[in-house]
């Protein structure tokens, strides 16, 4: 199949994403029975700039993908028809942190047509959902001495507890420990892990580089 | 049985058997009667002996009854206006006045001979509740067109049956009233639905309404209003259930008028019944107001008119009283949201609410219930709220300090951009470009239910309004500060007195209890 970007065609139109924090699904307003193209980037980074790349890596692929699909490198993206559209009202989320970009598509004589959105509209068409995140940080301690004598002294270890949500899809160096003047990123196997331990005389903080991440106190 | 009706133009009170109705038959060109030989009835009285001339003469008088005239009540009511905006397409394609057509009054003698006499004895005719509904002559012609007895306009097919509520849209010329009613009449149907109650907009006005102030991609939008005229109000009815088996229908009537007159001397006298019998009003602000937003976009307007208008809109409905707050509900809304520049001040969080539709809260069975989705609402309102209150601090005062009731609303009737041509004449015109996606403009239609008691809440709405300080002895709601030098007083503690710090007193004159109110 041959991929193409077309200039925007107002009958077909799709704009308005939108996340439905109730439903947690993406809707979004097109015209009648305009199946689309969802793509999910990186937080804050726009799909619309990255079009030509995605055609370019979905040539080779017989056809869209009614499941999210990772493209040229990190994006994913979904076909949604009007059907299901209706039937699941909307779309649904593929994690947090990220920017998701509604394109409308066509498909004629092996020629699909991912048409740009208006110039005028093209922050109605994405919609930036960030992740909230609380990470647990407790300073570990240990008691020492008998019964009522005894008191808890800290064993110079913070453990850090993270919550298992962030795992799918995390990009290493997204968080940060920061321990004194050093900055350690957080990989994926420590999230894995869910909880580690770092030795430290001062409590460490936690610190998000990535603006879809945001760390509740 | 009788029905009281208020004329929704000149407010005039009058029983349904009081109204007058506007002949179906219009008599045009040359009575038959009148022989050839003479130009008009005139001549005809001046120079016909004959025996027959009286019985030519009646029938030449009853000819003449039914033709076109003008109404001077209706005329001297419009003037007011510059003249009258009512338009019937039907009339025009038989090429009839509608305002010109001859009144008939079953109440005067000389009016009755041309009418019938109905079963019951009565020259009315009644509907199936009883109200009356029209005439009917001698020739045949079944006369609906009920109007107003005292200012001669029309009434709408059934309007007195019903409650009737009033309500004003008000804004500068050019924010956006006339496509902001437009659009809501098209889709009160479905927006009714979403709080389970059923809107009917087929009464005649407004499918005129609609007729005439169009909304389609790429057709021109309706022009402003011009200066001093009045348009025409429009009215829908809304269903909702009271009970398993009971329900009620209310008339609501709509008007739009420009917030200019409010602060022009000349003008304010003629407006004014308007906001007067106001049961709620929706005051459009021009995001090209906010200086923010002008800055970026360049063009300049200005708040100030609106803060003037908010003050005269309180002093109408106050009457010069000036320490009442204004009781009418008053929805502040920010049209035309999805301006870029509007877009860019109000910023990400705030504009990903407004692009939401407005949700209903489901029964469960596939329909909704009857209640303001302030779970939805609240987070939209407390981001305009904060918006208003940093950027235009005084408009925020004046609404806190003159009004008991209001909230803040945003929108986009059109929803998309709004293009610039030229018609054939060279005249320019803004058109739609489409698609037309209206956002969130039945919201503050919703909340106005709300505070009319038509619908619930799902919880407490969000306002802005300063709290109404109770007094706990009797609970009225007049209650006033205490000055500094009467904030402590001295209460008897068995043999002893208690200074106590007070800083509340209930205006009440049985109760007059004095408290510490802590916020």
């Amino acid at each position: 199949m041959q991929w193409i970007c077309s200039p925007y065609e107002p009958s077909r139109y799709a704009t308005n994403l939108r996340h439905d924090k109730l439903t947690n699904m993406l809707v979004w307003d097109s015209a009648p029975g305009q199946s689309v193209l969802i793509v999910q980037t990186p937080f804050g980074q726009s799909a619309v700039k990255r079009m030509t790349a995605i055609c370019r890596s979905l040539s080779g692929m017989p056809g869209l993908p009614n499941q999210y699909t990772e493209v040229a490198g990190d994006s994913w993206i979904i076909a949604v028809s009007a059907a299901d559209k209706l039937r699941n009202k909307g779309c649904p989320l593929n994690g947090c942190a990220s920017t998701y970009t509604v394109f409308s598509y066509s498909i004629e004589d092996d020629v699909c047509r991912i048409y740009e959105p208006e110039e005028r509209v093209k922050l109605f068409v994405q919609a930036s959902i960030p992740m909230d995140i609380r990470i647990d940080i407790a300073q570990e301690c240990r008691r020492k001495g008998i019964g009522f004598w005894g008191k808890s002294t800290p064993t110079g270890f913070y453990s850090i507890t993270f919550p298992k949500e962030l795992a799918g899809g995390y990009v290493d160096g997204d968080l940060q420990f920061r321990v004194g003047d050093f900055m350690i990123p957080v990989t994926s196997q420590m999230l894995a892990q869910r909880t580690v331990f770092i030795k430290s005389e001062r409590k460490p903080a936690v610190v998000s580089q990535n603006p879809g991440l945001r760390i509740a106190d | 049985m009788s029905f009281s009706i208020t004329c929704p133009y000149c407010f005039g009170v009058m029983k349904d058997n009081e109204v007058l109705f506007r002949s179906e038959k219009v008599n045009a060109g040359e009575c038959e009667l009148l022989p050839d030989n003479f130009l008009d009835t005139a001549d005809f009285i001046a120079n016909y002996h004959e025996d027959d001339k009286d019985e030519i003469l009646k029938g030449l008088k009853d000819w003449d009854f039914f033709l076109e005239r003008e109404d001077e009540k209706y005329e001297e009511f419009w003037k007011k206006f510059v003249r009258t905006t009512e338009v019937n397409p039907a009339d025009e394609k038989l090429g009839i006045t509608p305002y010109r057509r001859p009144i008939l009054d079953p109440s005067v003698s000389e009016h009755c001979r041309f009418l019938k006499i109905q079963p019951d004895k009565s020259f009315f005719i009644r509907d199936s509740d009883g109200m009356v509904s029209g005439i009917e002559l001698k020739t045949g012609e079944v006369c609906h067109r009920r109007v107003c007895k005292h200012c001669h306009n029309p009434l709408p097919a059934a309007y007195g049956k019903q409650p009737v509520k009033f309500a004003t849209v008000v804004g500068i010329t050019g924010a956006g009233k006339t496509v902001y009613i437009s659009q809501l009449l098209k889709n009160m149907p479905d927006y009714a639905a979403n709080i389970g109650l059923t809107a009917v907009v087929n009464t005649a006005n407004s499918r005129i309404f609609l007729d005439t102030n169009p909304i389609h991609p790429g057709m021109p939008l309706p022009d402003s209003t011009p200066e001093g005229y009045f348009q025409q109000p429009v009215f829908y009815q809304i269903v909702r259930e009271t009970g398993e088996n009971d329900r009620v229908t209310e008339m609501f009537v709509l008007y739009d008028v420009a917030g200019e007159v409010f602060v022009n001397p000349d003008q304010i006298s003629r407006y004014a019944p308007y906001i007067e019998h106001s049961d709620g009003i929706v005051m459009l602000l021009d995001p090209l107001q906010f200086k923010q937003i002008h800055q970026l976009n360049g063009e300049l307007q200005s708040l100030d008119e609106t803060t003037a208008v908010l003050t005269a809109i309180h002093n109408i409905v106050s009457s010069g009283r000036s320490e009442q707050k204004c009781q009418i509900p008053i929805a502040v809304c920010i049209s035309k949201v999805d301006l870029p520049e509007v877009q860019e001040v109000l910023g990400a969080k705030l504009c990903g609410m407004l692009k939401d539709d407005v949700y209903g809260v489901d029964s469960g069975d596939g329909f909704f219930l009857p209640i303001f989705n302030a779970e939805r609402y609240n987070p939209i309102a407390k981001e305009l709220s904060d918006f208003i209150l940093h950027h235009e601090r005084a408009l925020a005062m004046q609404l806190r300090t003159n009004y008991s009731f209001y909230a803040f609303f945003a929108f986009t009737a059109l929803g998309c951009e709004v293009g610039s041509g030229e018609k054939e004449n060279g005249e320019p015109f803004k058109y739609p470009v489409g698609p037309i996606l209206p956002k969130r403009i039945e919201e503050p239609i919703f909340w106005m239910f709300y505070r009319l008691g038509y619908i619930g809440t799902n919880e407490p709405v969000t306002t802005s309004a300063a709290a109404k300080i109770k007094c706990p002895v009797c609970g009225s709601e007049a209650t006033s500060p205490l000055p500094a030098e009467e904030q402590i007083i001295k209460v008897r503690r068995f043999i002893w007195t208690e200074p106590i710090y007070v800083n509340r007193v209930c205006d009440n004159p049985d109760c007059r209890h004095k408290w510490e109110y802590i916020p």
